[in-house]
């Protein structure tokens, strides 16, 4: 937005808290109603996206200096997007583009990110990788019996959480590809990080240099086609790469590409024992993962004070995400189970990390994953999937916290523990 | 889709606006058994504080809108377009107008004072019989 | 103005030092609320949406949190003003020398009595989250206009009360039990059998002797000038109709799977005559939901989810005056009985019903209405809006108001100052099956815009000036010393009684005034003025 829409914008929160509950018709359990873990962790109205939005019009209007205590309140939020959801679904305010306006208003002027972030976004300028690992290490999980292909034109994107610290996932869903005859190749050591901890975190400049040096690697590379195990790279590559440059390959995520491969009867799958799983949906992946639409429309002064978009501007409340790819790989997947949590699809509770708080404020990050295990222990599910290494980082810590019975799974280990054995290995050529 | 003299007539704008108002008469019975066999109809609405003029077209029992810009006045004027009737007016008069909510003195008053332009009222208000079929 | 370090340090002591915040950052954002900018231009300030800054805000968990944050106040000559979900500007405070005690983390159901068909809720626990604990056990909760993610316990305590299911669910300050209160010197009060030695309990609201319930908040509530509410018992009722909820889809256009026996009625009256006469008829025989009259675009806007959907429901912007009636059973017998009685007085008065002929409501209206998240929808327009008058009286006022206030609507309209609704916009509703009506007018503003903000301040206080000089009911939004003490006189000097409760429970002023009224001669005065 502009700024001037920026500085009308933050005027016009009407402080009605809607944005602390997921949309009030979905609300179907007292304990599951609330969409911000700010507000559910913090409970000052500030942590809310309205209070965010109130306390970016307290700047802009020159009553409160952008400060630490600003900053802290700004980075106390995983910026999922819940608030956005429930606001956008009679509203027209944008309060997670101005929570992000506000990151890039506090490190443009020296006061943000906070200094756990910074610590990543320098590490992620020295080694390519948040973790601050070597480089020369990104590809150390590939397993000596996964085939990739020089001269394919898909690759998979495997991001720095898999290669690092979620290796499991990497290494699944490679798997998985081969099992399938998917060709595909791997960026190797070319890959770094998409960004999406240092857009998140406010640093829009440093974010451009990643988002240049990543596009011209697809470009050289000459794939048509990059499937990415992890919401936050899909988001990036899908919605935020976009709005900077133009992308010069298709972007699918890892759950769409299984879907497919499962529609296309590339994978079979083997009888097991039954198994009751809950999905859990990513933001990145659903209510985040909507593209930004281009509307050439025009804007019509019907009444003073009233105006229509003609034709209606679509709004971005998160219908456009991947909810469905998912959920259908999970129910073919021979006596596997699902049952939904109360909170999904485009009103998801967040899983806590993301936005730079596990970094920044492990604390909530935990608590947040904790709220989110308990909900899935309530649908007497046994096993919670998510399609994200960020969300399986900090739900798996959340389980080991809260001693829960719950197993966690990406879905790229269900499919590949699914998969008949007689595929293991398969059409490698 | 542009007419003869090369002007867009995507109902943009305003005309968008009606164009989205009246496009359910289409796939009203009253409606269509009414105009199956009328005369064709067109019928020019210009909103003055907008960017395109909207023209009705009611032919055959169907209605569509084309969008005209308004600047230059030229694009508007009866060669061009070959309406039967023309109105003029605010987008605020407008919405009055199409809701009835404008009260017969007002109207006079705001035809004396230019506000309102109509030319050949017989026309215009066969219009207003149309958005009848709507309630 | 800064809290003091050791007042800080007493308040860290109660709640601890994760609940209490008075950075600047944070109580700024507290002072700001959804029409201060009004109050503020009504009371000849500037047009800012901020209020005067607390000293800090402040979390309790528990009643003894609020007896230790009260006396704290009490003891060092400040001020408190509680807040539950806290929309509107009587949830600010008047003065910088105020905590404000946000009950945010008093959020439990304390107890669901189904037998006796009553609630017991805390501060924080939303209509919403209420609703859908009792929706399982086919019983239903009066949610106040302002939608469901507000607080019961504050409806019924401290502020209003209608809603849009007001006939069937009548209004909040009718539906209060039992009560917790802590006074503004620290003491807890429970009201009615809550208050009883021996087998306490919330069903009867109030004991021997005088009815504190009146004085606790009367028609419009203390709005936190009497105290803090910690707990409620509140009236519950039969779910109106099947409890499988059901909405499908992706925000925002969300579809519901509308129950068997439920039934829109949208009649366009024409005439507040026909109107009034048919809206009593319905309520006379008390088969309504909800019961409300609307204006052309207050109607279309319930059924839509933008202001293009807004305008483009053609049909309803045509109404004259329009009323909208939701019907529903729980049993096929008692809903065809409801529909018989429906199509009766349609057909008494040649009225007819729109919904399902010349509009089909989507799915997701019987959800909203249901759940009555309808009120939000008066945001659609302009982003903001405004009632005013508010009135509580007979039907027949409530229309002379809606019809009289036209002209002095229009005069803003006029100027542009307020958007234009042809000066009609109105939701009128009965309580209790028409034993009781309401009727307020809702003004469509923008608030970014200071001229729109000096007009809207300005028609308020015209409003003000007609609803005591033609008589246009007991209206909301008479409060606060200036506007007691203008309207007493009128009234009985109503406000000289009001001033002796506040003496009577509150000689220190330490419960924050501005929205209620201040004792004669208090150390601590309101709006302003010296401390």
């Amino acid at each position: 937005m502009t700024s001037e829409e920026y500085a009308r914008m933050v005027k016009r929160c009407l402080r009605c808290s809607i944005c602390k509950w997921i949309p009030q018709v979905q609300i179907k359990n007292a304990k599951h109603a609330t969409i911000c873990p700010s507000m559910d962790y913090y409970n000052f109205h500030a942590y809310s996206g309205g209070g965010k939005l109130i306390l970016a019009n307290s700047i802009e209007t020159g009553r409160i200096p952008l400060s630490e205590t600003v900053r802290d309140i700004v980075y106390k939020c995983t910026a999922c997007g819940g608030c956005s959801v429930s606001c956008k679904h009679l509203n027209t305010l944008e309060p997670l583009e101005v929570i992000q306006l506000l990151r890039e208003k506090l490190v443009a002027s020296g006061v943000g990110p906070m200094p756990r972030q910074q610590e990543y976004i320098d590490a992620i300028k020295r080694t390519g990788n948040p973790y601050d690992e070597p480089a020369s290490q990104r590809m150390n999980w590939l397993p000596d019996d996964v085939k990739t292909h020089d001269d394919a034109d898909i690759a998979y994107f495997v991001g720095c959480t898999s290669s690092y610290r979620r290796k499991e996932i990497a290494i699944a869903t490679a798997r998985v590809l081969n099992a399938a005859g998917t060709r595909f190749k791997l960026f190797g050591s070319n890959e770094s990080c998409c960004g999406s901890p240092v857009l998140r975190a406010g640093d829009v400049e440093s974010f451009k240099e990643l988002v240049g040096r990543n596009i011209d690697m697809f470009t050289a590379s000459g794939v048509k086609k990059i499937i990415a195990s992890c919401a936050g790279c899909y988001d990036m590559f899908k919605v935020e790469y976009p709005r900077f440059e133009k992308m010069p390959v298709d972007i699918v995520s890892a759950s769409e590409y299984f879907n497919e491969l499962i529609d296309g009867g590339k994978l079979v799958f083997k009888d097991q024992e039954p198994i009751t799983v809950t999905y859990h949906d990513p933001c990145h992946l659903g209510r985040g993962a909507e593209p930004y639409i281009d509307w050439d429309g025009d804007v019509v002064q019907m009444l003073p004070m009233v105006s229509l978009n003609v034709p209606e501007k679509p709004k971005r409340c998160g219908a456009g995400g991947v909810y469905e790819a998912p959920r259908r790989v999970i129910t073919r997947l021979p006596g596997v189970q699902l049952v939904e949590m109360d909170r999904i699809k485009e009103y998801s509770y967040c899983c806590g990390a993301g936005g730079g708080v596990k970094s920044a404020f492990p604390d909530f990050a935990l608590h947040t994953g904790q709220t989110r295990i308990t909900e899935a222990e309530s649908t007497g599910a046994t096993c919670i999937v998510s399609a994200c290494p960020f969300c399986s980082s900090n739900l798996q810590d959340a389980i080991t916290e809260s001693k829960s019975q719950l197993q966690y799974k990406d879905i790229a280990e269900l499919i590949y523990d699914s998969i008949d054995p007689s595929m293991s290995g398969q059409n490698n050529e | 889709m542009e007419n003869k003299q090369g002007i867009q007539l995507v109902p943009r704008g305003f005309a968008g606006v009606i164009a989205r108002q009246v496009e359910p008469l289409n796939s009203s019975p009253a409606f269509k058994q009414a105009f199956k066999n009328a005369k064709p109809l067109r019928i020019l609405l210009n909103a003055t504080n907008a960017d395109h003029a909207a023209l009705i077209v009611v032919e055959n029992g169907n209605i569509h809108v084309e969008g005209i810009p308004n600047k230059p006045t030229s694009n508007l004027a009866r060669k061009n377009t070959r309406w039967d009737g023309f109105l003029s007016c605010t987008t605020r008069t407008f919405l009055e107008l199409a809701l009835g909510r404008l009260p017969i003195v007002k109207m006079l008053t705001k035809l004396l004072s230019g506000e309102i332009k109509i030319t050949n009222i017989v026309k215009v208000l066969q219009f207003q019989k149309i958005m009848a079929y709507l309630a | 103005m800064a809290l003091e370090k050791d007042v800080f340090a007493e308040l860290v002591a109660i709640v601890g030092q994760a609940n209490i915040d008075d950075s600047d950052a944070m109580t700024d954002v507290y002072a700001y609320n959804w029409c201060m900018e009004v109050v503020n231009k009504m009371e000849g300030k500037e047009p800012l949406p901020y209020s005067p800054r607390p000293l800090a805000v402040v979390l309790p968990a528990s009643t003894e949190e609020v007896v230790g944050i009260v006396k704290t106040c009490n003891q060092h000559g400040l001020t408190f003003k509680a807040q539950s979900t806290g929309l509107g500007p009587w949830n600010n405070p008047s003065t910088e020398n105020c905590i404000i005690v946000d009950l945010r983390r008093m959020n439990k159901i304390i107890a669901i009595d189904e037998e006796s068909m009553l609630a017991v809720v805390e501060p924080y626990v939303s209509g919403a989250q209420l609703q859908v604990e009792l929706m399982s056990r086919g019983l239903n909760c009066h949610m106040p206009g302002a939608g469901p993610q507000v607080s019961p316990l504050a409806s019924a305590t401290s502020m209003s009360g209608p809603g849009f299911t007001s006939p069937s669910t009548g209004h909040s300050a009718r539906n209060v039990l039992g009560v917790e209160w802590v006074l503004p010197d620290g003491q807890v009060l429970k009201l009615g059998a809550a208050g009883l030695e021996h087998e306490p309990d919330w069903y009867s609201g109030d004991g021997p002797g005088p009815s504190l319930r009146g004085i606790m908040r009367g028609l419009h509530g203390a709005k936190s000038g009497l105290g803090i509410f910690t707990k409620v018992g509140i009236k519950l009722f039969p779910f109106p109709c099947d409890v499988n909820w059901n909405v499908t889809g992706l925000s925002p256009d969300y579809q519901f799977e509308k129950p068997d026996l439920m039934k829109w009625y949208i009649v366009d009256c024409k005439t507040y005559k026909r109107a009034k006469a048919f809206v009593q008829r319905v309520e006379e025989h008390e088969v309504a939901f909800m019961c409300s009259v609307l204006s052309n675009f207050g109607l279309s806007a319930i059924f839509a989810n933008s202001i293009e959907k807004l305008l483009g429901n053609t049909v309803l912007a045509m109404t004259k005056v329009p009323v909208v009636i939701l019907i529903a059973g729980r049993t096929k017998r008692e809903f065809e009985y409801k529909v018989k009685v429906m199509t009766s007085i349609l057909d008494e008065h040649g009225l007819e019903n729109m919904a399902g002929t010349k509009f089909e409501p989507p799915s997701i209206s019987y959800a909203e209405a249901l759940r009555s998240n309808l009120g939000l929808h008066g945001f659609i327009a302009t982003g903001a809006f405004q009632s005013s008058h508010g009135i509580m009286d007979t039907l027949g006022v409530c229309f002379k108001a809606t019809k009289q206030n036209i002209p002095v609507k229009m005069k803003y309209i006029n100027s542009e100052q307020i958007a234009n609704d042809f000066g009609e916009a109105v939701w009128s509703t009965s309580f209790e099956h028409g034993h009781m009506f309401h009727a307020e007018m809702l003004t469509l503003y923008d608030q970014t815009n200071p001229d729109s903000v000096t007009g809207v301040a300005d028609y308020f206080n015209d409003c003000n000036q007609m609803d005591l000089l033609q008589h246009l009911g007991i209206p909301f939004f008479i409060d606060g010393d200036e506007r007691h003490d203008w309207y007493g006189p009128s009234c009985s000097n109503y406000n000289a009684w009001l001033r002796q409760i506040k003496e009577a429970l509150d000689p220190a002023c330490t419960a924050d005034a501005g929205f209620y009224i201040s004792p004669r001669n208090s150390k601590k005065q309101v709006k302003d003025k010296e401390v």
